[in-house]
Formats: C-alpha cells, sequence, structure tokens
C-alpha cells in the first residue's frame, strides 16, 4: 500500500480522552479518499498528525515505503513532502498569487521556477491573477491558489482540508468536480476532508466515515452511502 | 521513549538560545534571592536596628498613596473622555498620555526649581504683587511632594489602561444604567469602578512598580527609601552584603505587592465576555459642566505636562550655549548608542524566546515567559546589585584567562565594562520587547507557519522568510518603546555605567543634584521631546489601527 496508517492514537495537552483512537488506513496510489465526519470528530488532527505537525502517542505513518513515524522517529514537517490545503488556506498574505505558488519550489532553477508557476497556475486557471496578493482575490481564487501552491512542489501526498467550506453553495459544486479533475490528471493521491456527504460522494474514490476519533464506517461510496442517488458533478 | 522523540523534535537552536537567555535572566537574581540568607555583618544589624523601619514606611507611604491618587486622578479622566464630549476632548484624549515623557525625577527636579525662592512663581508673587509666601507651602522636597510628582507623571498607566477598556466595554451595560434612572456620577461609582476593576488595578501596579523602582526622585527629595538606601550602603558604605540584603527585602515587596494585585484583580482579567462591542455613543456636554470637564483635564495637562516642559523649554534657551559642548554631544552619543545596542539585543532575545514559546507551547514556555516578564517588576536598584555581583563573581573566574592574552591585564574587566551595564538594561526591559513581539506573533497566529513548513522550510527559514515579515510592526514598536525606555532610565545607568560615562539622563540628574537646575534642561528637554515624538507616533498607529 502506498500509504499505511496503523494503530494511530493522539490525545491533544489540554484534552482528558483521545482525540484520534486507533485510527488505521491504507491507501493506494493515486487513490482520493474523503474523511467525513461531523465537527469536531478529529478529522483536521488527522491531518495534522499525517503531516508531522502534531506528534501522536501512539501508532506509526509510513507513506511509499517511508516511515514518518513510528514508536522512536519522527520526520519534521518540512521533510516529508505532503502537500496540504489548509482549511482557511493560509496564503502568505505578503506575497503575491506567484511568489506564494513559488514559494514551495526549493530546489528548482530560477527558469524551472517560472515554468512550474506557470503550469500549475494554468492548471487552476489563475494565471491572469499571479500578480495580485491574496486580499484581492474571491474566496473560490484563493482556494485555487491554495491547491497550486500545494501541487506545485509535486508533493508525495496531497491533504485538503475541507476546501470548499469558505464557499458558497453553487461555486462549491463547480469547484468540487474541477478538484476531482486535476487531482486525477496529476495522479496524486489525496485525502480530503470535509462534514458535506454529497462532496465526498462526488469526489472520493473511499470513504472514511469518522465519530468522535474512532473510525465507524470504510469504504467505497457506494458501501458507506447506500440507497443515494448518484450525486452530479 | 516518547521523551526522547519529543525532545529530539524540538531540539533546535531556537531551544538553546532561549535557555541561554532564561538563565542568564535568573542567575543576578538567584544571587539575591540566595544572599538573603547569608550571615548579617555589623552593620547590617545597624541598619537594622535604626534605619529599616523608616525605609519600609517611607516606601509604603509612598505606594498607598501614589496608587490611590493615580487611580482617581486616572479613571475620572478615563471615565470623562470615554463617556462625555467637551471642547478639545480628542486633543486630551492622547494629550493626557504625554505626562509619561516625563521622567519622575526630571519632574521632580523642574518643579523644585518653579517653586523654590528664586523661582518663577514666586519672583511673580513678589515682584507684582508683593507677596512674600511662607515657605513651608512651597517646599516640594517632602513626601508629599514626592507623592504630587509620582501621581502627575505616572497616572497615565491607569488613564491609558482604564481608558482602552471602556472603550470596548459593551455600551449597553452603562446605557441600561442610565434608563434605570442613575446619575452619571452614581453609574461611575457603582457600574464603570467595579466593572474595570481589573483594568484599573492593572494600571495602580505598574505606577507602583515604577514608584519602587524610582531612585532619582526621592534622593532627590531626600527621603530615604530602598532604592536610596541600597545606593547609600554599596556606595557609600561599600557593604555589598548589605545592599542584597535590602534588595532581597526590596524584592519581597515586590512579589508581596504583584500577589496584592493578583487578589484585588480576582478572576476577571482584561477580557470582553459580550461578542458584540459597540462602541459608547458620548453624550455631549453643555454650559458649565462642559466647562467642567475641560478644566480639570486642561489643569491635569498643564500640571503633568505643559508647565514642566514649558519651564525646561525656558531654563534650555538660558543655558543651551553654555552646555552644548564638545563633551556633551558625546553624552548625545552615548545615550543613543548605548539605547541602540541594547535595544537591539533585546529585541533579538525578545523575538528568540517568543519564538520558542509559540512553537512550543506548554509548562517551559508559560515559566520562560514568566521568567522574561519578570525583570520589568525587579527595581533598577535591586537588578544593579544583582548584575555587580555576578560580574565580578564572573571577573574572579576568569581573571587568568584575562592574563593569558594581556599579561598585564586587570582583574575586573567585565564588570568595568559597558557589557554589565547593556545586560541590566536587558534583564530590566526584556518584558517590554517581549510584550510587544508576542502581541505580533499572536496576531499572525500559527497556520502561515504550518504552511510554510509543509512546503518545505524548516522553523528558521520559515522564520525569515513569513514570520519576521508578518511581526515587522510589532518589532518596530518594540524597539522604539524599549529604545526611549532606556534613554529615561537612570538607576541602573547610575549604578553601573563605567567610569566617566554619561547619559543624557546621568548628566540631568548629576547638574540638578548639584544645584545647576537650569544647566540639566538641555539633556532633560531632548529626553522629552524623544519620549513625547514616540508616545504621538504610537497613539496614531494604535488609532489607525482600531478604525
Ligand atoms: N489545539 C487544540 N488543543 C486542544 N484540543 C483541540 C485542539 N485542536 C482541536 N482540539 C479538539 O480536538 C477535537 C477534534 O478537533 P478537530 O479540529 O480535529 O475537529 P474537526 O473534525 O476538524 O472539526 P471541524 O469540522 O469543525 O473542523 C475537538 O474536540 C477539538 O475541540
Ligand atoms: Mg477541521
Amino acid at each position: 500500500m502506498y500509504v499505511e496508517i496503523n494503530n494511530l492514537s493522539f490525545r491533544y495537552k489540554n484534552a482528558n480522552e483521545d482525540t484520534i483512537n486507533n485510527f488505521n488506513l491504507s491507501i493506494e496510489k493515486g487513490e482520493i479518499v474523503s474523511i467525513f465526519g461531523e465537527s469536531g470528530s478529529g478529522k483536521s488532527t488527522i491531518l495534522r498528525l499525517i503531516s508531522g505537525l502534531e506528534l501522536p502517542t501512539n501508532g506509526s505513518i509510513m507513506i511509499n515505503g517511508k516511515k514518518m513515524v513510528d514508536e522512536t522517529s519522527f520526520v519534521m514537517p518540512e521533510n516529508r513532502g505532503i502537500g496540504m490545503v489548509f482549511q482557511d488556506y493560509a496564503l502568505f498574505p505578503h506575497m503575491t498569487v506567484k511568489e506564494n505558488v513559488k514559494f514551495g519550489l526549493k530546489n528548482y532553477s530560477k527558469n524551472e521556477k517560472l515554468s512550474r508557476v506557470k503550469e500549475v497556475l494554468n492548471m487552476v486557471d489563475l494565471e491572469e491573477f499571479a500578480e495580485r496578493y491574496p486580499h484581492e482575490l474571491s474566496g473560490g481564487q484563493q482556494q485555487r491558489v491554495a491547491l497550486a501552491r500545494a501541487l506545485a512542489p509535486n508533493p508525495s501526498l496531497l491533504l485538503l482540508d475541507e476546501p470548499f467550506s469558505n464557499l458558497d453553495a453553487d461555486l462549491q459544486i463547480k469547484i468540487r468536480g474541477e478538484l476531482r479533475r486535476i487531482i486525477k490528471k496529476t495522479g496524486i493521491t489525496s485525502i480530503f476532508v470535509t462534514h458535506d456527504r454529497e462532496d465526498s460522494r462526488a469526489i472520493a474514490d473511499k470513504i472514511v466515515i469518522l465519530r468522535k476519533g474512532i473510525i465507524t464506517k470504510i469504504g467505497d461510496p457506494k458501501e458507506v452511502f447506500p440507497n443515494e442517488p448518484p450525486v452530479w458533478c | 521513549m516518547k521523551i526522547i522523540q519529543k525532545m529530539k523534535m524540538n531540539f533546535n537552536i531556537w531551544a538553546i538560545l532561549s535557555f541561554v537567555f532564561i538563565i542568564l535572566i535568573i542567575l543576578p537574581n538567584l544571587n539575591i534571592i540566595i544572599n538573603l540568607f547569608s550571615k548579617p555583618n555589623e552593620n547590617w544589624f545597624h541598619i537594622q536596628e535604626y534605619l529599616l523601619q523608616s525605609y519600609i514606611v517611607n516606601t509604603f507611604l509612598l505606594i498607598l498613596f501614589t496608587g490611590l491618587f493615580t487611580i482617581l486622578v486616572g479613571t475620572s479622566l478615563a471615565w470623562l473622555i470615554s463617556m462625555y464630549d467637551f471642547p478639545f476632548k480628542n486633543f486630551f484624549s492622547w494629550g493626557l498620555i504625554l505626562p509619561l515623557a516625563i521622567p519622575p525625577y526630571i519632574a521632580a527636579y523642574t518643579y523644585s526649581g518653579i517653586l523654590n525662592y528664586t523661582g518663577v512663581l514666586q519672583t511673580f508673587l513678589r515682584n507684582t504683587f508683593e507677596i512674600q509666601v511662607n515657605q513651608k507651602f512651597f517646599n516640594i522636597m517632602s513626601i508629599q511632594g514626592a507623592i504630587f510628582i509620582f501621581t502627575m507623571f505616572l497616572f497615565p498607566y491607569v488613564y491609558t489602561i482604564t481608558r482602552a477598556f471602556l472603550a470596548k466595554q459593551s455600551a449597553s451595560l452603562i446605557e441600561n444604567a442610565r434608563i434605570l434612572g442613575r446619575s452619571p456620577l452614581e453609574i461611575f461609582i457603582f457600574v464603570i469602578l467595579p466593572l474595570s476593576r481589573a483594568a484599573i488595578i492593572g494600571g495602580a501596579s505598574l505606577v507602583v512598580l515604577e514608584v519602587l523602582n524610582d531612585y532619582g526622585v526621592v534622593s532627590y527629595f531626600g527621603i530615604p527609601t530602598f532604592s536610596t538606601a541600597i545606593f547609600r550602603t554599596w556606595f557609600a558604605m561599600g557593604d555589598i552584603d548589605s545592599a542584597i540584603k535590602l534588595s532581597a527585602i526590596l524584592m519581597f515587596i515586590v512579589f508581596l505587592m504583584l500577589l496584592v494585585e493578583k487578589i484585588l484583580r480576582g478572576r476577571r482579567k482584561y477580557s470582553f465576555t459580550t461578542s458584540k462591542i459597540r462602541p459608547l455613543t458620548p453624550i455631549k456636554l453643555k454650559g458649565i459642566k462642559s466647562l467642567l470637564a475641560f478644566s480639570y483635564s486642561a489643569i491635569i495637562f498643564s500640571l503633568g505636562f505643559l508647565i514642566p516642559t514649558l519651564q525646561l523649554f525656558s531654563w534650555t534657551l538660558l543655558t543651551y550655549e553654555t552646555v552644548l559642548t564638545r563633551d556633551f554631544f558625546t553624552i548625545i552619543y552615548n545615550s543613543l548608542f548605548v539605547a541602540l545596542i541594547a535595544a537591539t539585543l533585546i529585541l533579538l532575545a525578545a523575538i528568540v524566546i517568543a519564538n520558542f514559546n509559540r512553537i512550543n507551547e506548554g509548562a517551559i514556555a508559560k515559566f520562560y515567559s514568566k521568567v522574561t516578564t519578570m525583570g520589568y517588576s525587579i527595581p533598577g536598584a535591586v537588578i544593579a546589585i544583582g548584575v555587580i555581583v555576578l560580574f565580578i563573581l564572573l571577573d574572579n573566574q576568569l581573571y587568568w584567562l584575562y592574563q593569558m592574552f594581556d599579561p598585564e591585564a586587570k582583574k575586573l574587566l567585565l564588570s568595568t565594562s559597558l557589557v554589565m551595564l547593556i545586560f541590566a538594561y536587558t534583564i530590566r526591559f526584556l518584558a517590554i520587547g517581549y510584550n510587544s513581539i508576542d502581541a505580533g506573533y499572536e496576531k499572525v497566529g500559527k497556520k502561515f507557519f504550518e504552511a510554510s513548513r509543509l512546503l518545505g522550510f524548516n522553523i528558521t527559514q520559515t522564520f525569515f522568510k513569513v514570520d519576521l515579515p508578518m511581526i515587522k510592526p510589532a518589532v518596530v514598536s518594540g524597539f522604539i518603546l524599549v529604545f526611549v525606555d532606556i534613554l529615561k532610565e537612570l538607576p541602573l545607568t547610575l549604578i553601573l555605567r563605567p567610569f566617566n560615562f554619561d547619559t543624557l539622563a546621568t548628566k540631568a540628574y548629576q547638574y540638578a543634584n548639584d544645584e545647576m537646575i537650569h544647566e540639566a534642561a538641555v539633556s532633560s528637554f531632548i529626553i522629552i521631546l524623544i519620549s513625547a515624538i514616540s508616545i504621538y507616533v504610537f497613539n496614531k498607529a494604535l488609532n489607525k489601527e482600531a478604525s
């Protein structure tokens, strides 16, 4: 398996019960997995654990055969090669769109940087906004910049935390189709988190239902949500 | 296993540097606390028997009455400015902060110059009305005089904090009370005072700490307190053991005060519970009431800023030709140089510790932030003694090293250098830099930091590429605040400066002490000008941010 998460448990410093409890998940290369759960169920926390922003109390994570964390070892977040689209995008306000996207291209030459920025901005259809600052963009545009920024360094795994939560309903439907298209085109393995059942069904190859830090169901959309009409996207 | 893993995760340059800074801050203070229990000498018994009581009584009188009067003046003005509209209100709203630009020791000798026999007031009364006044009533060199000086020049601490609190208070509470038929005075006493208790106590405790820190006012007025006693036992009697003992007692009083503050403040912080904050709409005052409000503000403003500044200005005009020699430019250079170096170091330390603390939230971070902010509560004289003892110890330990480089090296190298003074400034003013940086980080939050980490940059790279550009305003404002405070600082500079090293503050103090009040005006005026400008700039930046 491309991603192997075993017996993952975690508790925030000031919490008195486990935020994540014995979480297991394997993902195949190129698969899009959705973690679905209500607010406070621990979805963001799982992404923080996978990306290395938090240290689990228990369990291990392997990505592409490399050990990210287990009982004894820990790879720093900057060395994991994971891309993340944050819940509120976290675009650097003091940098333009172009600079934001270029930011993660560390070991590229100047020319490579330019062409890569162009490429991903083209992919999210934002080339003409390259010189703008984040606050000069609409919510949907900001969301696409965040996606472009995360994709630019060719991460081995892409994490998306409620990518549509700041968008209105119409835009959400339009963008989620686009998102699936972009992700599938790059062939990147992705985990995306949502509390919207339709989002899950529209994008994911596999759905994990999370409740209070515990997996209650796992499987492909038809297994997890049977008896529902197909979503249009 | 987990602990080792965590240590590995958190072991980096930021952790090491923070640890070193914290140890450096703790060491001199530890010295004092440990020495509290050392065996007392002859001199100490003398001090204990004949002098200690007056130090304690005077110190308590000063903090008690200054505390009360600053609360009275500060809250009443905050209330007037927040609740009412009257002529020049907008000007007073920031003008009433300006007394902070005048260090109390400068105010002390300025007022004494205004009020004495040859001063402008008595001369005027004599020449115009042929009135000979009873000198007793015009003698400011007393404990009452010191309380007056402290009140007039420290009340802005209470005023600013309370005003900021009232500005953010939900208006409905006060408006409700109004509708219930309460008079404004009743509202002030029964609603405003209890409501803003935490803010008022917070401001007053800053005032008390400043009074405990003061050396200039009490020594000029000849009031025996702990600061003056520490100076005298150290300089005049050369008795460092007793100086340490006095420092320890003073430190104990400071901790007592902080405890009292905590109790008085109760569980309430400055925070505001309601989510919807609607600012108060000020009531327009008319007629006699408007005149009263204006006069009250104007009188306080005149006493606390206008009169002493004008007086200093006129003395400056009298003496600048004789004072502005080449030596004087060396003094200006010294002041700016040492303030610049110290402020830079302080900001560096503040940035390192604040960055470490926000990345590693938890017990260590809490402890670090406590230690970092503690320095501001410890009076200058105490820090000075702690630092001297530490540096003499260091010199003794390092003497072999000095000799290796230069066989004729003197033994007291560090303890006679500027390093000692700058080190002491750092301990005392780190809190100001730290609070500023910390607020900056708080505002930015952690998400940009995390985004940068996930894009492949480590903590240090992230700091330079993402954090620093975003907290730049906080760095600049912290720097200015610290710089101005160092420029005004007196007790530390007096004790710890190298031989023949004068700053604007020490020069002003010396002139005044040598009965050359007019000559003291030039350096004082420069200090006030720089402070006043920084207050003005800050207030502007703050207002811009608020709107
Ligand atoms: N820094 C923290 N310290 C303590 N507890 C936290 C912290 N962050 C989150 N929690 C708690 O952990 C639990 C899971 O939080 P998490 O953010 O993972 O939820 P979520 O599923 O992403 O919710 P949402 O859909 O609202 O984003 C919640 O109960 C939350 O209160
Ligand atoms: Mg979340």
